[in-house]
């Protein structure tokens, strides 16, 4: 099973079954969506995004070699795909994820102001390892740099994150990061 | 309230409402995106970059569609409109000779199997710029050579864009025939290589590289999605006369247009507008498209082609490609595969 979908389905689609892909691409979706609204935070931004990521799967899943590179190769496109958008536009300054959240999301909002304070590089690091649960050596090969810089970033956000958030939340922050550079 | 971050984030994340997704928008975009991507590898080629040893002097072009400026071995390109002929066939290309703004000498002298895989050209009234895309069976997109008409482009350097220059440098090569700048690009292009298509340029006649040049385009129309050597194969087996090759993309449409009465379109040649620049770049993504309305199949021929691939039980997915061909409202199909390039008549 890939993150994204089952393998079965990305094998199909690799196949060259046109509707295994249509139904891969509705799999997809809403992760695709929810991980482009993380990077970007612009609700409009990220369906753009998100939208594009899956016009490229479209055209282009039928070139990955096995079903097991999927999942490396989603992320990476829409962590590109986001790039390229905030750079064609400058995303809202304040996020707008107020507008596609339920009713009682005090802590939710706590989190995306955080995020919100990241720069977008420290921002990638960040939703990467702790909302995609990615090692730190699988997202330097998503974002293709150096595995010190995504230490680097990922302790720099750390920081920035320490500060903006409240008390509570704080102290477990690192405890995934000790499990997970274990291995 | 969960102090774990990771947790706090992930359900932040599952409480974000997604949109519904409309798979035909996605299928809709897909097949333009495919069309551009196209475009901009085509345009690859005229992105132009000049060998060492190049003109000192910045050559800036102000005509309409496109300007260019080329200083020392770096160029910016600025593209606003253009056309392109997919796979063109002689008529195409005289009839892009015919509307330019300058005697075209055609490129002659090239390496042995390479094939013109597409024509650019802008402005797309009266070209002053034309790019011919060549490629191999294995590469699409070996070389690409560009004619332009000379005393379109100026030597003034004030006529640099301002700003931080967003030129580049690749490999290539330029040279001057009569009234004409021609420029070549390419991976693997040897200074050689450069020497001998000057050399045949030069040394022939208009009409002896045009005959050559012939020789190097498509003979049959060859539509969206056939691959080269599929396209090969149909070339072979197709008898004299009006021929088609029609691609996945079309296949699917054609139950469509035979229940409508409808021709099916000859979609290689397009237009495009109002190309946006993106950091130095022309951003084809978001340009205008435009397809005229000519025709590659009758309605008569698409039924046809409807029932014939009723009869033979061939589906759009059949990864195939069909050559129809068409002689005196009678019409013959053969069904090539696209993975085992067997050809057998349908």
């Amino acid at each position: 099973m890939t993150r994204w979908a089952s393998d079965r389905l990305v094998s199909a689609a690799l196949a060259g079954d046109q509707s295994a892909v249509e139904c891969l691409i509705t799999a997809i979706w809403p992760a695709c969506y929810r991980l482009a609204a993380s990077l970007i935070g612009d609700l409009n931004l990220a369906q753009d995004a998100a939208q594009e990521a899956c016009v490229i799967v479209h055209r282009k899943v039928r070139t990955l070699r096995s079903a097991g590179a999927f999942d490396a190769w989603m992320f990476r496109i829409v962590v590109r795909e986001v790039s390229r958008v905030r750079r064609r536009y400058a995303p809202a300054a304040i996020p707008e994820y107020e507008h596609g959240l339920h009713a009682d999301t005090t802590d939710a909002m706590d989190v995306w102001r955080a995020l919100a304070d990241l720069s977008s590089r420290l921002r990638e690091v960040t939703v990467l390892f702790y909302f995609d649960d990615l090692k730190t050596d699988e997202i330097a090969r998503i974002l293709g740099v150096p595995h010190a810089t995504v230490r680097t970033r990922l302790a720099r956000a750390r920081e920035r994150l320490r500060s903006v958030l409240r008390d509570d939340i704080e102290p477990n922050m690192d405890a995934k990061e000790v499990k997970q550079h274990a291995c | 309230m969960p102090a774990d971050f990771s947790t706090l984030a992930k359900r932040a994340r599952a409480q974000i409402a997604v949109p519904t997704l409309n798979t035909d928008v996605i299928r809709a975009r897909s097949a333009a995106s495919s069309a551009r991507e196209r475009l901009r590898r085509l345009f690859a080629g005229a992105a132009i970059a000049l060998g060492a040893g190049g003109a000192a002097a910045a050559l800036a072009n102000t005509a309409g569609g496109w300007h260019l400026w080329l200083f020392g071995n770096k160029v910016e390109a600025s593209i606003r409109s253009l056309a392109m002929v997919r796979e063109p066939m002689t008529g195409d290309v005289h009839a892009i000779m015919e509307r330019a703004a300058f005697p075209v000498v055609l490129p002659d002298g090239l390496p042995r199997g390479l094939r013109v895989r597409g024509i650019a050209f802008s402005p797309a009234d009266h070209p002053t710029l034309i790019t011919v895309q060549y490629g191999t069976v294995s590469d699409p997109w070996a070389m690409g050579v560009s004619l332009i008409e000379t005393q379109a482009l100026a030597a003034d350097k004030k006529l640099l864009p301002p700003g931080p220059a967003n030129a580049f440098t690749t490999q290539g090569y330029h040279f001057r025939i009569g009234s004409e700048t021609v420029l070549v690009q390419g991976r693997h292009v040897s200074p050689a290589q450069v020497a001998r298509i000057r050399a045949a340029m030069q040394h022939e006649t208009p009409a002896q590289t045009a005959a050559s040049f012939d020789a190097l385009l498509s003979r049959i129309v060859v539509l969206q999605k056939v691959t080269p050597q599929a396209a090969e194969v149909a070339e072979r087996i197709a008898p004299p006369g009006t021929n088609v090759v029609i691609g996945d993309w079309d296949l699917r449409a054609v139950p469509r247009l035979a229940a409508a009465n409808k021709p099916l379109p000859d979609s290689r040649t397009v237009y495009l507008m109002n190309i946006p620049q993106v950091h130095g770049a022309p951003d084809y993504r978001n340009a205008t498209l435009y397809w005229p309305k000519s025709i590659a199949i009758a309605p008569a021929g698409v039924r046809a082609v409807a029932s014939a691939m009723r009869g033979s039980r061939t589906g759009a997915s059949c990864d195939c490609a069909i050559l129809v061909h068409g002689s005196n409202g009678a019409y013959t199909f053969w069904k090539v595969d696209q993975k085992t390039l067997k050809a057998t008549k349908l």
